[in-house]
C-alpha cells in the first residue's frame, strides 16, 4: 500500500512530463538541466575505462530564428577507475593501488538547428555543435601520495538530440561527442555523453 | 509553465550533484597504500652478468643515525626478503655466489623506518564564534595517533674489487617498497613478500634466460 502511494504519483509525474499537447513554437528562451552519463574514449578511456554515471548540465538556449537557437553549455563529468597496475614515470616503474579521476567541466558556447519536421513541433529533433574550453582535471593517487593537474582545453562537441515538448516545459534527450585538444601535457581527451534533461521557458 | 518547471530544477540538479563527486573513492586498506617502484640504468647489459652476491643481513635506518651498532631488521623477515629474492633472480637465470668469487653484481638491502606522529587539540565554539575566536578544552583535550611507514631499499650494482673512487658505487638497478606497517606480523610479511616479488616482476630486462 505504501508503495503505491509512490507509485502513484510517480507515474502522475512522468506522465505530466512526457506527455505531449499541440503547441506552435519552442519557447524562445529555454533554460535546461540533465543528468548526464558518459562514455570515455581514446586516451579518456586509457586513463578512466568506466562509463561515467556522474554528470551534470546546466544549457541556456535563445532562439535567433524559428529554426535556430543559440546558447551556452556547462558541465560536470567525473571520470574515476581504481586499479592496481604498473605505470612509468620520468624512467620508474611504479607500482601500487591507483585513484584516477577526470573532472571535466565543459565551457561551451553552440548553435542548433532544428529542422521543421512538424507543424506543432511536439517532438523537435535537433543538430547542433559546441565549441568553447574544458577544464579537465586530472588526478591521481598511488600508495600515499597523490597529484593533481588542472588545464583549460579547447574543445568541440557536436551533438544531436531531440525535445518533447508537454505543457509544463520539455524533455531533452541529446548525444553529444565531446572532444579536448590536448593542453599543458595532457593528452587528446575524448568521451561521448549521452544527456537527459528537462528544460522550460525562461 | 515555468514556474513549474523551475520547481523540478533543483531536485533534478541536486540528485545529479549526489551522483557527482570530485574523487569518489579511496584506501580501504592499509595494503592499498604499498608502492613498489623500480628504476634501472638504460645502457647497461642485462644479458652479460650471470652472477651475484649479497650480504645476509639488513640494516635499518631510523631516527638517529650515530646508533651504534646499526639495528638489524629482525632474522625471520630479513630471511623472508632474501629468500624472495634469492629466488627471483634465480628464475631470472643468475647465480647466487659468495662475493669472494668476484661476482657480477653485487646486491645492497636497506629499510627505512620513520614513524609519524598525527596529534590535535579539542578547541570550542558557539554561535559567537562568528564574533569571538574559539577557545581550546580546558583541561586540554588531545588526540594522538601514530604509524610507521617502511620503505624497504634493494640496490643492484657491478662488482668491483677496488673501492671505487669516492666509495660511490653507480647502480644499475634500485627498487623500493614502501608501505605502513600494520598490527599484524603475518600480514606484514605477505605484503613485503608480494612487493619483493613485483619489483622483479615489473624489471623483465633483470632476466635472460
Amino acid at each position: 500500500m505504501r508503495t503505491h502511494r509512490t507509485l502513484v504519483p510517480l507515474a502522475a509525474a512522468f506522465v505530466l512530463l512526457s506527455a505531449s499537447t499541440a503547441r506552435a513554437q519552442i519557447p524562445p528562451t529555454l533554460v535546461g538541466v540533465s543528468y548526464q552519463f558518459s562514455i570515455p574514449i581514446g586516451e579518456t578511456y586509457n586513463y578512466t575505462p568506466p562509463v561515467s554515471w556522474r554528470g551534470v548540465g546546466l544549457d541556456v538556449a535563445t532562439f535567433i530564428r524559428p529554426d535556430l537557437a543559440v546558447g551556452l553549455a556547462f558541465g560536470w563529468n567525473v571520470f574515476f577507475e581504481n586499479t592496481t597496475s604498473t605505470i612509468s614515470y620520468n624512467g620508474t616503474d611504479i607500482t601500487g593501488n591507483q585513484d584516477r579521476a577526470l573532472n571535466v567541466w565543459p565551457t561551451l558556447v553552440n548553435a542548433r538547428w532544428f529542422p521543421k519536421i512538424s507543424t506543432n513541433r511536439d517532438l523537435q529533433p535537433y543538430i547542433g555543435l559546441n565549441v568553447g574550453g574544458y577544464i579537465i582535471e586530472k588526478y591521481i593517487a598511488i600508495g600515499q601520495v597523490a597529484t593533481q593537474t588542472t588545464n583549460y582545453h579547447f574543445g568541440l562537441a557536436p551533438e544531436i538530440g531531440v525535445f518533447i515538448q508537454n505543457p509544463v516545459g520539455a524533455v531533452f534527450i541529446n548525444a553529444r561527442y565531446n572532444m579536448a585538444f590536448a593542453a599543458g601535457g595532457v593528452p587528446f581527451q575524448q568521451f561521448l555523453s549521452f544527456n537527459l534533461g528537462y528544460a522550460w521557458e525562461r | 509553465m515555468s514556474r513549474v518547471g523551475k520547481s523540478l530544477a533543483p531536485p533534478i540538479l541536486g540528485l545529479a550533484l549526489l551522483l557527482a563527486a570530485c574523487h569518489p573513492s579511496g584506501a580501504e586498506y592499509i595494503s592499498d597504500l604499498d608502492v613498489v617502484a623500480t628504476t634501472h640504468d638504460p645502457t647497461f647489459n642485462f644479458a652479460t652478468p650471470s652472477t651475484y652476491s649479497r650480504p645476509d643481513r639488513i640494516y635499518v635506518i631510523s631516527g638517529d643515525p650515530t646508533t651504534s651498532p646499526p639495528e638489524q631488521l629482525n632474522p625471520q623477515t630479513t630471511q623472508l626478503i632474501l629468500n624472495t629474492v634469492d629466488n627471483a633472480m634465480s628464475a631470472y637465470g643468475y647465480t647466487k655466489v659468495d662475493v669472494s668469487a668476484a661476482p657480477d653484481l653485487v646486491m645492497t638491502f636497506s629499510v627505512l623506518k620513520v614513524t609519524n606522529v598525527n596529534y590535535y587539540y579539542g578547541y570550542w565554539c558557539t554561535y559567537w564564534g562568528y564574533y569571538y575566536p574559539c577557545y581550546p578544552y580546558y583541561p586540554p583535550v588531545v588526540g594522538v595517533s601514530t604509524y610507521v611507514v617502511g620503505t624497504l631499499i634493494m640496490d643492484m650494482a657491478p662488482y668491483s674489487s677496488t673501492a671505487p673512487p669516492g666509495n660511490q658505487i653507480k647502480g644499475v638497478w634500485t627498487a623500493v617498497l614502501r608501505g605502513i606497517q600494520s598490527g599484524s606480523t603475518t600480514d606484514n610479511n605477505q605484503r613485503i613478500v608480494n612487493g619483493v616479488s613485483q619489483a622483479f616482476i615489473q624489471s623483465p630486462y633483470l632476466g635472460h634466460q
